[in-house]
């Protein structure tokens, strides 16, 4: 007597068998027994248990889900991430464009460009070494350091001048952080006025690249400030609560800067936002009556 | 912390959340990937692919499902995709002809420990359907939307792996049974 194929009996331990298939299985002990055993072991992998990993699978999970960003293994002050301060960083270049933008807009009679006399020649990068990267957040950049221009060489004149030693409040006698006196125009090498910017230099090397970021980052960082001091005696915001801002801003670009001090956008993010604080800084106290450094 | 909090924690990447997870549904993940590798370094690979693929996709996570069964399709997912590209790299021999060790016990953990050695020794295209069908409960429908092909396929495909299944079990309930004679 032919038995049922293990094929047929594995079909059977779910499917009803037909008339020839049920005829032999009555018949026959040893089909039986294999249908028996087959259903059985059907049942039991159904009830097959979950299996413990290796102990060391999560740490090599982890360092991989840390790698790929997908959990936040550390958090920085403030308990930001730094995908957060990435945000915050892009939330910065933002919000200060669209001021940026309102300011030039409110002020239309005073491009920077056009009252600019600084000389327009062909720049030299690579000799310009007034430049400053990364500071720290409560850094306050004296300002001969990032702009030394002196009385005798400051090519406007006071009429020009939206601000005068009047309405600077420090006393006589405070020498030791000199006023930024009033804003100039950079004293670089670089200039960006838009009727030369077919005469911005090509960057030849990786350093010369990086050096003319950093001059333009500058050039950039002093034009904001001008333009928010310039802007303080006309905008109507709450320099209070702008600098409370600010003040918020700076502490997460320093946070991010903590983790990645050479970043170049996050030194350029600081630097802005560490400039706008000045500003309005100078702003309150001009309003007060009180010293802003 | 219960599911749905660790969950919407991790998220947003909380780290002691996503361990929590980890933790609760790995034995589970580790299991079928287990058993659709047939290999302990190979399952290993693919349960931490697994993994990573369950944190990227979880903020997409909006719980239609429930998260175990969620989850649970990202593993199957990803020890098939593993086995796929494997298949592609290598060929494997089914080692059916393999000494087997038919010393077993009577009682249960034996008898998952001599199926669990018998799925390891199904060729793998056998062993992810008896996997899917048999262990994880999938239907032939399912599996052949899984594996791209018909449900037929997937049908005719159980029965010659129960049936190979079977001849493997074999040499050792025969010893089990002449194990319990001699007892007796």
């Amino acid at each position: 007597m032919s038995h049922l194929n293990l094929e047929t009996i594995a079909r059977l331990v779910e499917d009803e068998p037909d008339t020839i298939e049920a005829a032999h299985l009555s018949s026959c002990a040893e089909c039986r027994a294999q249908l028996e055993a087959m259903t059985e072991d059907v049942h039991a992998l159904g009830l097959l248990p979950d299996m413990a990993a290796a102990p060391d699978q999560w740490e090599a999970l982890e360092r991989r889900l840390v790698h790929e960003g997908l959990i936040r293994r550390r958090t920085h002050g403030f308990g930001m991430t730094a995908r957060m301060m990435q945000i915050a960083a892009a939330l910065l270049l933002f919000v200060g464009g669209a001021w940026a933008g309102r300011m030039t807009a409110q002020e239309p009679t005073q491009p920077l460009a056009s009252t600019d006399p600084a000389p327009a020649e062909t720049p030299q990068v690579p000799g310009t070494t007034d430049v400053p990267t990364a500071v720290a957040a409560d850094d306050h950049v004296p300002p001969q350091s990032i702009d030394p221009r002196s009385e005798s060489i400051d090519p406007r004149s006071d009429s020009v001048d939206p601000r005068s030693d009047s309405v600077d409040p420090r006393p006589a006698g405070s020498v030791e952080h000199a006023p930024r006196e009033r804003f100039a125009p950079p004293r670089r090498d670089v200039t960006l006025a838009s009727n030369e910017t077919s005469a911005f230099p090509q960057p030849r090397t990786m350093e010369e690249a990086a050096r003319l970021v950093r001059a333009t980052e500058a050039m950039y960082l002093e034009a904001l400030t001008g333009m928010a001091e310039m802007a303080s005696n006309t905008d109507a915001g709450d320099p209070v609560v702008r600098l409370a801002a600010l003040q918020s801003i700076l502490m997460t670009t320093q946070a991010a800067l903590n983790e990645t001090p050479t970043d170049p956008i996050i030194n350029g993010y600081h630097l802005t936002a560490l400039a706008q604080r000045d500003a309005t800084l100078r702003q309150v106290a001009q309003a007060t009556g009180g010293q802003w450094y | 912390m219960n599911e749905a909090d660790c969950i919407r924690r991790a998220q947003q990447g909380d780290a002691t959340a996503i361990r929590d997870l980890y933790r609760r549904y790995s034995p589970r993940v580790h299991a079928v990937v287990r058993r659709l590798a047939g290999d302990d370094a190979l399952a290993e690979d693919w349960a931490q692919e697994a993994w990573v693929r369950v944190f990227r996709a979880l903020p997409a996570f909006r719980g239609d499902a429930r998260f175990s069964t969620w989850l649970h399709r990202i593993a199957v997912n990803s020890a098939l995709h593993g086995r796929r590209w494997r298949d592609r790299r290598v060929s494997r021999e089914s080692p059916l002809d393999a000494e087997r060790d038919a010393s077993g016990r009577t009682d249960q953990v034996a008898l998952r420990l001599s199926l669990q050695r018998a799925l390891d020794e199904l060729p793998g295209g056998m062993r992810q359907i008896v996997v899917l069908h048999d262990v994880e409960g999938y239907t032939h429908e399912e599996i052949g939307e899984l594996l791209g092909i018909a449900a037929g396929t997937s049908k005719s495909q159980l029965f010659k792996a129960r049936a190979r299944l079977r001849g493997l079990l074999q040499p050792a309930k025969h010893a089990v049974i002449e194990e319990e004679a001699c007892r007796i």
